[in-house]
């Protein structure tokens, strides 16, 4: 396997679409649509990310409602997707080497990475299991 | 020209640091048996409630756990099967069985199977977690998707460690007055 697989750009990983939600959505309904199972998400959503005037300003995780929510044991209809949020997450754009993809989830400990544009929009986000998916091309079969 | 010659000669040690970073991940390195990279995940008996996987799960800071009976392998559940299965759905989940939400008789690996094998398996499963068992399935550890981005990363020390924080953007944007 060749290293500079890793230093192609990220859309080569056909990054899945920003599922977003506002900020002030209520938490149950961020939930909801977390764990929709869709054809691009046959298992739920492991991460949705949070605007605020269409900007990306925090992401959730299923990390975070499980730490945040579940363990404290507080009620999800009284909270709101800005009160569990990871607020300012690492971000990439789209052109970026998915070297540093691999970067930030090393040192972050992240298995999402949100992308965003010029404008800080959302655009899409990368999950560690692409980056396996991604590798995987590049080894022998099984 | 001295000049010219000192210009020819960092071109040259520039394009010598440019092949050598295009280094592949030898064989050997992929086909390293999983026994080597597998990280320790504690377990809870099968029957054991929810609350208690949640809190181990906070406390190891981990988001998988085995789930076994009689030593052996029986399920595993990991931070989805919470969200799916439990969150907004059920009123008082934290007595319940983790059997009811945990992933039964998952895909597993031994410890003498190798890094690519796994990454396929991953790959075409959709897994994060694979459960390295030895021949009585017992479990021994767990090789995630986290491990192997910092195994890759370890194997590539040069080409991800020496990179700016942040990537740069529009460097070259032209100085205004200078």
């Amino acid at each position: 396997m060749d290293v500079r697989i890793l230093q192609e750009a990220i859309h080569h990983l056909d990054p899945h679409l920003a599922d977003h939600v506002n900020i002030e959505l209520p938490l149950a309904e961020a939930v909801a649509q977390m764990q929709e199972v869709t054809s691009e998400h046959q298992r739920g959503m492991g991460a949705l990310l949070v605007t605020q005037e269409d900007k990306l300003i925090g992401i959730i995780t299923e990390r975070d409602l499980v730490r945040r929510v579940i363990s404290q044991k507080r009620d999800i209809k009284r909270l709101t997707a800005g009160q569990v949020m990871t607020a300012q997450p690492e971000t990439l754009t789209a052109e970026d080497p998915i070297v540093f993809a691999l970067n930030l989830m090393h040192f972050g400990h992240y298995r999402h990475i949100p992308l965003v544009d010029e404008e800080n929009k959302p655009v899409g986000i990368i999950t560690s299991k692409d980056i396996i998916k991604y590798i995987s091309q590049f080894i022998k079969s099984i | 020209m001295p000049f010219e010659s000192f210009v020819d000669d960092e071109i040259s040690t520039m394009q010598e640091q440019l092949n050598e970073s295009g280094r592949a991940l030898e064989t050997h390195e992929i086909q390293v048996p999983l026994g080597s990279i597998m990280h320790h995940v504690p377990s809870v008996l099968s029957g054991a409630s929810v609350q208690d996987v949640i809190n181990l799960m906070v406390s190891h800071d981990i988001g998988s756990i085995f789930v076994v009976s009689d030593e052996s392998l029986k399920g595993i559940i990991g931070e989805r099967d919470i969200l799916l299965k439990v969150l907004n759905k059920l009123g008082d989940y934290a007595n319940l069985s983790v059997d009811h939400f945990m992933k039964c008789d998952p895909l597993t690996l031994k410890p003498e199977d190798l890094l690519d094998t796994a990454i396929q398996h991953m790959a075409q499963g959709g897994f994060r977690h694979i459960p390295i068992v030895d021949d009585q399935h017992r479990p021994l550890g767990m090789v995630s998707v986290r491990h192997i981005i910092s195994y890759l990363i370890e194997h590539f020390p040069q080409e991800v460690l020496t990179l700016p924080p942040k990537p740069i953007r529009n460097a070259m944007r032209a100085r205004e007055g200078a």
